[in-house]
């Protein structure tokens, strides 16, 4: 089921949130079962089959995380990683290691074509979290298994994140300070849930179809090329913050509070600034259980450089089983070496505009790599872009329209999340609210699925 | 949103001052914080208030003929695509006309006085033969008795091409269940605001101006069009570029399945199978750029595949000579006057034109051969070009 889709907005979350606060006021643990069996069902609309994939996989990392409670062994938790990194690379990276091997070799293994299960790069990261952080003292309370199963389906974070760590969730679920309903979470989370579903429903399907049209196109000119690229840029923003914003809202409505994901990225001065700002929660994992666990920037330059490739090479892969996602982190690995020597080797510094130019520039150039289907596509683009042919190059009003909405919002408007946190409850949220989601509803059956439900 | 305790009225212009002042009154009116209770109450209040009175302005407008026929407003007949489901499901007829652009502009008052019974037309540009299968389907599952013919204009490509995209902005209107899509959809509020337009654009929503429109449905535009020989040489002229696309190999499979099935499944009802009148042209151009053999191969699988059937009768109108090179019924290549529908209907009545063996449309396909050989030297004059 998609947030963006009739079912859901009309009769899946009315039901939803009228069920639990009906329940919780009396019998809490039924009422967290409720919203358990709601999770499920969202995640089942897709394919029931990636039902049997997520509950294996809960029931195997909550009786590994039962056993590292008993007894705190690194053998548990690496078992742990081995089976969750095992099952997302079966299921996520098996044709892509396959095909590579196939075209190295010569040989002629089958590919399989498996199904991607949605989200299973988002939950297989918060159980590996859950696993570490109980192997490593910080998940002192044994929660029940409701509470874990809860902590890993809740349906706003399970598809597309933001990715959330045990000991930031799982108290949550288990306080029964929650189980009331909180006017002022009801009323933020209404407004953060329209302006995430305007954001993706009117903004970012707008730009998909340029961007779409770029890609598709045998032979673009130079200025749709630029044009294209920087709508993907557009859409891909849009697409996955107005996701993100969605899920805070709808937690909120449960009066559950998702870490901040996006904090206006765009205005970035630097590549590392970017990283601060775009995916947050990724960058979060990331660093928590990758960077600092190879060393960080502890030892020596050497290993502060092959650290930060290591990972962001992980983070390319895990956006996608193939080589331009492979590339597409490497190359963000660079930029935050260069940055690295820039301002801390060297202790070099530049103008802010300057650094911001030239940061947006590199995001822009590198979503290229991000979105074709492969490096020939990646290629042609860049071609275009540097060709020098201005020919056949159309702008309609209504693009310029949209495009100086776009701006207005990166650049000009606070970041969504400052309203997730200093919660407000007034006529301009109200009208708001009440237009975007009249305008996002009535745009509704032409809509394209979220980018991020790719990984 | 707004910049709370702004001192832009103190940089400004003295003049501005007060106007500046009141303005940012005016905003912090807005932002000031209001009882989190009453917002939230009067937003859900307001939303599902919104969302119920739509809904019933939807449900009572109907525009597209979904639950039941037009209450006491004026059918808005704009866009088939969407209309023909409902049409089928909820109009009153015992017989159907059922054809692409070529029969669009066929009169249900021609249609009734050629061959009489209360007609319905389910016609549409680019009409595929998925499309003819599934308006085949909506009909039947009425299981109305009253039932007794189909007329349908087959366009052999038809048969071979997939349909066509804008379909797919419909498709639930084609799912017999009650789906969102209809109530809250841009589309539905869209036929909303025609429909009211429409009627409050003619005052008389009862009497002959209604069944204008009922008689003519779907065929407005067509209505303007002019058809004569200039017409007819300026359009060929202008689209010299587009090739016919040749027919796929699915294309027996696909007449079986999409359209011979219907017939065999339902022997109570008459159908009427017409090949429509292109102009001699359309020939010279598959002959020219096409494949022409494929599609009198067609032509002869379509009267194989119904030579057996009792129910059917197949009429070939595309080797008459007599509409095929009077290039002044036609508007372009293919698309032909009023005159030739009624003639169309008078001929399927007479059945004057009815191919009743494999044989016959052997010899049909001959002179078809012919007369596209004849005015190959016409259309390429036409096109602007020089003798080969």
């Amino acid at each position: 089921m998609l947030f963006c889709s009739y079912i859901f907005i009309l009769l899946f979350l009315p039901l939803c949130v009228a069920g639990y606060y009906l329940l919780a006021g009396r019998f809490l643990r039924l009422a967290q079962g409720y919203l358990l069996g709601m999770s499920l069902i969202f995640y089942g609309y897709f394919n029931w089959m990636y039902l049997l994939i997520l509950l294996s996989s809960l029931a195997v990392n909550f009786s590994l995380g039962r056993l590292l409670f008993v007894r705190r062994q690194k053998f548990l938790l690496w078992l742990g990683i081995l089976f969750n990194v095992a099952l997302l690379g079966y299921f996520k990276y098996y044709d892509f290691f396959v095909s590579n091997i196939n075209s190295i070799f010569g040989t002629s293994f089958v590919l399989k074509h498996i199904l991607l299960p949605l989200g299973i790069s988002f939950y297989t990261f918060q159980q590996i979290a859950y696993l570490s952080d109980i192997c490593n003292g910080r998940l002192q309370d044994r929660y029940s298994p409701l509470t874990y199963a809860l902590f890993v389906t809740f349906f706003p974070q399970l598809i597309a994140g933001p990715i959330v760590l045990p000991e930031e969730m799982m108290p949550q679920f288990a306080d029964p300070a929650n189980r009331k309903i909180n006017m002022l979470n009801f009323s933020s989370g209404i407004f953060i849930f329209a302006a995430g579903l305007a954001k993706k429903i009117l903004l970012a399907d707008h730009f998909a179809i340029a961007a779409d049209t770029l890609f598709a196109a045998p032979q673009p000119d130079c200025l749709s090329c630029w044009s294209g690229a920087l709508s993907y840029m557009m859409q891909i923003y849009f697409d996955f913050s107005g996701y993100c914003d969605m899920a805070i809202g709808i937690a909120l409505l449960f009066n559950i509070q998702l870490p901040v994901n996006f904090s206006s990225p765009y205005r970035a001065g630097n590549i590392q600034e970017f990283w601060r700002k775009w995916h947050i929660t990724l960058g979060r994992f990331l660093s928590q259980f990758i960077y600092f666990p190879l060393g960080g920037s502890r030892n020596g330059q050497w290993r502060t450089c092959r650290n930060l490739l290591i990972t962001f090479f992980i983070s390319g892969l895990w956006h996608g089983a193939g080589w331009t996602f492979v590339l597409w982190g490497v190359l963000h690995g660079v930029a935050m070496l260069i940055h690295h020597f820039w301002s801390k080797v060297w202790a070099k510094s530049m103008p802010k505009v300057a650094g911001w130019g030239i940061t947006f520039l590199f995001i822009l150039l590198a979503w290229v790599l991000f979105r074709a289907e492969s490096l020939g596509t990646a290629i042609k683009v860049y071609t275009g872009m540097f060709s020098g042919n201005f020919a056949g190059f159309e702008v309609s009003a209504m693009d310029i329209l949209y495009w100086i909405a776009a701006f207005g919002i990166l650049f000009l408007l606070p970041p969504l999340n400052t309203f997730a946190q200093k919660k407000h409850a007034n006529i301009a949220t109200w009208i708001a609210a009440f237009v975007l989601l009249l305008m996002s509803l009535f745009s509704l059956s032409r809509i394209t699925p979220f980018i991020y439900f790719n990984f | 949103m707004f910049c709370k305790n702004s001192n832009l009225s103190v940089i400004l212009p003295v003049r501005f001052g007060p106007f500046m002042k009141k303005i940012l009154q005016e905003l912090d009116f807005f932002q000031r914080e209001r009882s989190p209770r009453k917002w939230v109450i009067s937003f859900l209040a307001g939303w599902f208030s919104l969302l119920f009175l739509w809904g019933g302005i939807v449900l009572f407008t109907d525009p597209y003929i979904v639950f039941h026929r037009t209450i006491g407003l004026k059918t808005a007949y704009r866009n088939p695509y969407a209309m023909l489901p409902g049409i089928l499901r909820n109009e009153p007829y015992d017989t159907v006309l059922i054809g692409s652009s070529m029969c669009q502009n066929f009169e249900l008052k021609d249609i009734c006085d050629a061959l009489g019974g209360d007609t319905i037309k389910a016609t549409a540009p680019g009409l595929s033969g998925e499309d003819v299968d599934q308006f085949l389907q909506e009909i039947f599952k009425r299981n109305d008795v009253r039932l007794r013919r189909i007329i349908i204009g087959v366009d052999l490509w038809g048969y071979s091409s997939s349909r066509q995209a804008h379909w797919r902005d419909y498709h639930y209107l084609y799912q017999r269940q009650w789906s969102w899509e209809y109530f809250y959809s841009q589309n539905t509020a869209e036929a909303v605001f025609n429909l009211i337009v429409t009627n409050l654009a003619s005052a008389d929503t009862k009497g002959a101006n209604l069944e204008k429109d009922r008689n003519r449905m779907f065929c407005d535009k067509l209505w303007r069009f002019k058809y004569s020989r200039k017409t007819f040489e300026n359009a060929i002229r202008k689209n010299e570029r587009m090739r016919p696309a040749p027919l796929n190999d699915a294309f027996v499979q696909n007449i079986d399945q999409r359209l011979i099935s219907h017939i065999k499944a339902h022997p109570e009802v008459h159908f009427d199978l017409f090949l429509p009148p292109y102009s001699a042209c359309f020939w010279s151009m598959q002959q020219e750029y096409g494949d022409i053999t494929g599609y009198l191969n067609a032509r002869l699988s379509l009267a194989q595949a119904v030579e057996t059937l009792p129910n059917v009768s197949l009429h070939d109108f595309q080797d008459d000579t007599k509409i095929i090179s009077d290039f002044d019924r036609y508007k372009d290549i293919s698309h032909y006057n009023q005159k030739t529908n009624r003639e169309i209907l008078g001929s399927i009545a007479r059945q004057d034109h009815k191919i009743a063996s494999l044989a016959a449309m052997a010899a049909a396909n001959q002179r078809l051969l012919k007369q596209a050989e004849m005015c190959l030297p016409y259309y390429r004059k036409c096109c602007g070009k020089t003798e080969k």
